[in-house]
């Protein structure tokens, strides 16, 4: 497990599985978020966050209320815990197209039940350059 | 001192990694790969025999029965996330054992979706502070403010 999980590992296998359990919470939301990961190990997938229950498709088909461009080394960042927007967002790392405010509500949906200290990664840990 | 849900499966990985090793290339017996994992201290036979068949499957049809000559860390812990994830393998494990290795990787998993979360709201930070990425209705309103000028000034 010391090696990370790749960006396709996360939106195929562990984001899927936590939609199941977030259950109708996550499909009340009612919107579609596409990521793009660009780069070494990236892809292309839109988490459906719509009835009648949320879940991730490949690709970018589905009509996206917000497109989130990130890099391979942000998202690795993100899922390390070690992942800092001032920084990412300055560097060119992540771009943002269409509604912004989905980004809180969606934040809130995952966040829930985790707080920053026992999410954030031990005090020592790198994060990834881009 | 509690044990960190991420040491304890990277432990599960590296004890299968000690139970495959040598292994790799051949067909060898769920009996032989059950044997071996309780030998190294795997919590869960059946786990272990599920893990590799997993390994078997991956390797492809030319290769069938037969597993890549090393096996990586990373090929074992996804193949372990797969099992562990396979509710009707789940139904069929009681073993407070392999509860506790399944309790451990659920942790996990929400720590993953968590920082998601997290980061999406430090994103939403910066955005409302920037402007990056205006919200629709600030992008029309926008739009209606350059016609409206256009329009003064006789474009």
């Amino acid at each position: 497990m010391s090696t990370p999980l790749s960006p396709r590992d996360y939106f195929e296998v562990v984001l899927p599985t936590i939609l199941r359990w977030k259950g109708p919470a996550a499909a009340a939301l009612g919107v579609n978020l596409c990521f793009c990961v660009t780069g070494k190990g990236g892809g292309t997938w839109t988490i459906r966050l719509r009835p009648p229950a949320a879940g991730v498709v490949p690709g970018s088909e589905w009509k996206a209320d917000l497109t989130i461009k990130i890099t391979a080394a942000e998202m690795l960042n993100i899922l390390a815990g070690t992942f800092d927007a001032r920084r990412a967002i300055g560097e060119g790392n992540i771009e943002l197209k269409g509604d912004v405010t989905i980004l809180r509500r969606v934040g809130f949906l995952f966040q829930s039940g985790g707080s920053q200290t026992e999410v954030r990664a031990p005090n020592g840990a790198t994060p990834a350059k881009s | 001192m509690p044990v960190v849900p991420l040491e304890s499966l990277s432990a599960a990985v590296a004890t299968l990694q000690q139970a495959f090793a040598g292994r790799e290339g051949k067909a060898v017996s769920a009996e032989e790969i059950a044997k071996h994992a309780t030998a190294k201290g795997f919590p869960d036979a059946d786990l272990a025999v599920a893990v590799w068949k997993h390994l078997e499957a991956q390797a492809g049809e030319v290769t069938r029965n037969v597993v890549e000559r090393r096996l990586s860390e990373d090929k074992i812990s996804k193949a372990l996330f797969y099992v562990l994830l396979d509710p009707e393998f789940a139904k069929t494990k009681r073993s407070k054992r392999f509860k506790e290795l399944s309790h451990d990787f659920r942790a996990v998993l929400r720590q993953l979706a968590q920082r998601l979360g997290l980061a999406m709201s430090e994103i939403a930070t910066v955005a409302e502070t920037t402007g990056m990425g205006l919200s629709p209705t600030i992008r029309e309103l926008a739009d209606e403010f350059a016609a409206w000028l256009r329009q003064a000034h006789g474009e």
